[in-house]
């Protein structure tokens, strides 16, 4: 079991991560945006962090630069979970330190292997 | 006996410009340039020689001279001066007619040409007209400019488009029209070389400092002798254009998130609810979740397929090209879609040789092959579907080949247009956007590969994909190209 940090400020797209992932058999914390994921990631020391692209306030993308310039939690795994395939916003997530991405609409079955990947996978190297 | 001689000498000299003449070309009627001149000298020495005789024809037997006071000394004086003055008259008169025949002959031909001149510009003339009255009524700004860029000429939609009147315009330096958008220098220079620059889409700037978008033409003007004297410039306003165009870009944007939240959500629900994890379902249940699914998915691919058109148009669909092994992706893509082909009752083979490595997007290339055996799946409605690929002299060469329905000329000749579907029954059963194959010919270019097809009507078709092999050395480091 993981504890799992889901910021996502679309509510429903929330409940039902939360639901997969809780039936999983993981710990779901979540954070309505930017902000409460930074907040979040302190203090709760999540195993994994799946991060909306776009987010009112904080994007996601920015969170994620700022959780690899963070000594703690440079860490711990990110999924950038986004609604734009272009190849642009991608590449700018794996180059930004994610792990993997999912695209939006995603297979939940999907979503669910590619946590268990992020958290048996070893944390390439990130450049900040 | 002196006397004699010189007459002699006379008749020779005047042989001698008459042979002279005769040579000369009978027709031009003109004496050649150097007549005149054979005709003095050959005066003057028959001249000289009478002089000579006559005067040593009195020589001998005569008292020292005293110069004034012999009267016999007179003549051959006499025959002197007036030798040399014909020669000189000769000279000078055979010159002038040649001069003044050669004028004549000038102002024949100078008169001819202006003839020809008035004639030429008098059926001219309306032409000349009709091209005036266009730049001064089209809404393009025209202006000629010299080399360096001072501006000559200014038509009424340049005074529109920028602001200034003809008279503040012309003698200034099109730089005022500019900002720094671009470089005029380099401009310029390519206009001296002949080039011509077509539609380049930059920022100027107008009278009163406002930005506007302009597509330009600049070519260069040349006189009659073919030389580039001067340059022209047509600016069309595409500011409107622009703005257009990014409002759709921003609008296709906010569409393509606005629609596929709510289709991620669609699809998860339904999803965790055909999948049990919300409690158990009957099957009946599941079969109708499933169709829910699978209508989810086709809107996910249309929506996918919009914002791919977009890019397309807009000229910013980007691939990112490294050496991969294309085998690899077909396999993927066939591994996909065995089961699409197996619940259809089609057989699905593949004939994939040993390849040499292409410089491609693999989830671009992966889309491209997706659409072709899709494609082939859903027009075929019983036998097989093959994909084949080998390598060729120029790079790779795939094949992906049905036994379907088949394409009509007409068809075949629309199938990358578009919105294109075909009319028959099984095509409208089988759905599609008709943007498939387009978004495929456009990424299959982006590779620098190209796309075709071979089909007639109930013969299957056989789409057929070749990309150019990777040469290492041709690439960059990480074997991408700049785009």
């Amino acid at each position: 079991m993981a504890k799992i940090l889901v910021a996502e400020d679309e509510k429903q797209i929330a409940d039902m991560i939360a639901f997969k992932l809780t039936n999983s058999g993981h710990q779901v914390i979540r954070a309505q945006d930017g902000e409460q994921a930074m907040k979040l990631a302190r203090s709760d020391s999540p195993d994994l962090i799946m991060l909306d692209a776009m987010m009112p306030g904080l994007g996601g993308f920015e969170v994620l630069r700022r959780l690899k310039a963070d000594a703690t939690l440079r860490s711990v795994p990110v999924i950038m979970v986004t609604a734009k395939g272009h190849e642009r916003d991608v590449l700018s997530g794996l180059r930004g330190g994610a792990v993997d991405y999912v695209v939006k609409p995603f297979s939940l079955k999907e979503l669910a292997a590619r946590v268990e990947l992020a958290l048996g996978k070893e944390q390439p190297p990130t450049t900040p | 006996m002196a006397v004699h001689t010189g007459i002699g000498f006379t008749l020779l000299g005047g042989g001698i410009v008459g042979l002279a003449w005769n040579a000369a070309e009978p027709e031009s009627r003109e004496a050649p340039a150097w007549l005149a001149l054979v005709a003095a000298v050959a005066v003057a020495t028959v001249t000289l020689c009478m002089w000579y005789a006559l005067s040593s024809g009195n020589a001998p037997g005569l008292a020292p001279r005293v110069p004034g006071v012999a009267p016999e000394s007179t003549l051959p004086n006499v025959t002197l001066a007036t030798g040399l003055l014909t020669a000189i008259l000769l000279g000078w008169s055979v010159r002038e007619g040649q001069v003044s025949r050669r004028r004549a002959r000038w102002l024949e031909v100078t008169n001819r040409a202006l003839n020809e001149e008035i004639q030429t510009r008098t059926r001219m003339e309306p032409a000349i007209q009709q091209l005036a009255a266009i730049v001064e009524s089209t809404d393009d700004a025209i202006l000629t400019t010299t080399l360096d860029g001072r501006i000559m000429t200014w038509n009424p939609g340049a005074e529109r488009l920028y602001g200034y009147t003809r008279a503040e315009a012309v003698g200034k330096h099109v730089s005022m029209l500019h900002g720094r958008q671009h470089n005029d220098a380099e401009l310029f220079r390519k206009i001296v070389k002949g080039e011509r620059i077509s539609r380049l889409e930059t920022e100027n700037l107008t009278k009163d400092m406002r930005r506007i978008e302009v597509s330009l033409t600049v070519s260069p003007i040349l006189d009659q002798s073919g030389r580039i004297v001067s340059a022209s410039t047509i600016a069309h306003d595409i500011t409107d254009r622009k703005l257009l165009d990014r409002m759709k870009d921003d609008f296709v944007g906010t569409v393509s998130h606005e629609l596929r939240t709510p289709l991620t959500a669609i699809k998860g629900f339904i999803e965790l609810v055909a999948d049990g994890e919300a409690g158990p379902v009957t099957d009946t249940q599941r079969e109708f979740l499933q169709i829910a699914a699978r209508n989810s998915d086709k809107l996910g691919v249309l929506i996918n397929d919009l914002i791919d058109m977009n890019l397309i148009e807009s000229n910013r669909l980007e691939v990112r090209l490294v050496p991969l092994d294309l085998a690899a992706v077909l396999a993927d893509v066939a591994s996909t879609f065995r089961v699409m082909a197996q619940s259809k009752g089609l057989a699905l083979r593949q004939n994939i040789a040993p390849l040499p490595q292409v410089l491609g997007d693999s989830a671009r290339l992966i889309q491209v092959f997706s659409n072709l055996v899709s494609n082939a799946i859903k027009y075929t409605p019983n036998g097989e579907v093959g994909i084949h690929a080998a390598a060729t002299d120029a790079g790779v060469e795939v094949t992906v080949q049905d036994t379907g329905i088949g394409l009509s000329r007409e068809e075949h000749a629309q199938l990358f247009t578009r919105f294109f579907r075909g009319r028959s029954s099984v095509v409208i059963e089988a759905g599609g956007t008709g943007l498939g194959l387009v978004i495929a010919k456009a990424i299959v270019g982006r590779h620098e590969g190209k796309i075709d097809v071979e089909s007639r009507p109930g013969e299957g078709s056989r789409f057929r994909v070749t990309l150019p092999a990777w040469v290492a050395a041709a690439a960059g480091p990480d074997g991408s190209r700049p785009d």
